[in-house]
């Protein structure tokens, strides 16, 4: 994916509250003690997770050592009010928008840009899909998604990520975006037509 | 039911569904209409696809990052020691000729054991020399007309030309 998250679109994601330091009393061991536990469970979901968000998979890798980093040094600040997925995708969404707002960002951002390439992902297809007409057929419809989640704006493709591949619900993507649920639902709504009528012209 | 259930579910109710905002209706519907579970089971299975799909693609990338991660460290402390060095040989290229240019000036000016104020003072006295010398130069040529100190003051040896101007 080419596009970029714009550095407008990610001021919409003031995630303070999720990374507060404040603590009300002694936190019981969870697996952000862990680093190695940590990074080997949910390093995957937030590279995804972050390559759909900003649709480029180099600048995901990043953010994403930066996320993990980032949480085991503020494990502390973890309240255990939502789970360590939700509370990682916060933290995420703030390296996200810190990495956009930079200087050095916006300069790389004028001589390099990655996407992500939806021939080396067609190679990862489920090995469900055996025959070869079977395999053509779903890495044709594999492009096809990824194609309409490219042409999608950052907001959309944020929001669909957060909802189909973190399964978050609508509040919440709300509340971690302090966008109100109508907005989120709009976003959602723009995305799924897009989606289904283009994967609708296959059928 | 209202009558837009009494056909298919409109695609506002659909995606209303698909993200977990449906209606009791529209759920006591698709219960109902073959057709319309159609349209969420179709989109569930791209849906499938994709989430497996990408989630293999990054559980490869993510594995490849710790391998990343070390060759970026390992070029960083490369370059950062070349980055050293050259900074040394820069550092060296600019001390020699400022050395040299430190020691050639230090030919032309005081030494530790000669201070600048030594040197004025030398130069000083040396003038006062010649100074003085000049003086007793003049005082000789001052007193050499003071043979007669009845004579006319500012009176020289010299005969006056007294000559009378003849008219053309």
């Amino acid at each position: 994916m080419g596009a970029y998250m714009s550095t407008e679109a990610m001021d919409t994601f003031p995630l303070g509250s999720l990374e507060s330091p404040i603590m009300e009393q002694a936190r019981p061991a969870t697996e952000l003690d862990d680093i190695d536990g940590l990074v080997r469970t949910y390093r995957a979901r937030i590279l995804r997770f972050v390559t759909y968000s900003t649709g480029d998979p180099d600048l995901a890798e990043t953010v994403t050592q930066d996320t993990l980093l980032r949480a085991y040094r503020g494990r502390e600040s973890f309240r255990g009010d939502c789970s360590v997925s939700t509370w990682l995708t916060g933290i995420a969404l703030n390296v996200m928008r810190d990495h956009m707002r930079s200087a050095r960002f916006k300069f790389w951002r004028q001589v390099h840009s990655s996407a992500l390439d939806v021939q080396e992902m067609a190679s990862f297809l489920p090995g469900s899909e055996s025959s070869a007409e079977r395999r053509l057929l779903a890495k044709e419809k594999l492009a096809r998604l990824q194609q309409v989640l490219k042409d999608l704006s950052p907001n959309q493709r944020t929001v669909f990520a957060m909802k189909f591949f973190e399964e978050l619900p609508v509040n919440e993507i709300s509340a971690m975006l302090h966008m109100p649920v109508n907005t989120v639902r709009t976003h959602l709504h723009r995305a799924l037509n897009a989606v289904r009528a283009r994967m609708g012209e296959s059928q | 039911m209202t009558n837009e259930f009494q056909t298919h579910l409109s695609e506002e109710a659909l995606n209303d569904l698909l993200i977990g905002m449906g209606s009791a209706e529209a759920e006591q519907h698709l219960a109902g209409c073959a057709q319309c579970r159609a349209r969420v089971e179709l989109f569930h299975s791209d849906l499938k696809l994709l989430d497996e799909t990408s989630m293999a693609w990054s559980r490869v990338r993510a594995a490849s990052m710790a391998d990343g991660a070390a060759a970026t460290t390992s070029r960083r402390l490369s370059l950062a020691t070349m980055g050293w060095a050259a900074t040394g040989v820069a550092l060296l290229a600019l001390a020699v000729p400022v050395w040299r240019n430190v020691n050639r000036h230090a030919d032309q000016t005081p030494t530790a054991s000669t201070p600048p104020a030594a040197v004025a003072a030398e130069d000083s006295e040396a003038q006062i020399a010649a100074d003085n010398q000049l003086l007793r130069e003049i005082d000789a040529v001052v007193n050499s007309h003071e043979a007669s100190p009845f004579g006319e003051p500012l009176r020289t040896d010299r005969p006056r030309a007294r000559h009378k101007v003849q008219p053309e």
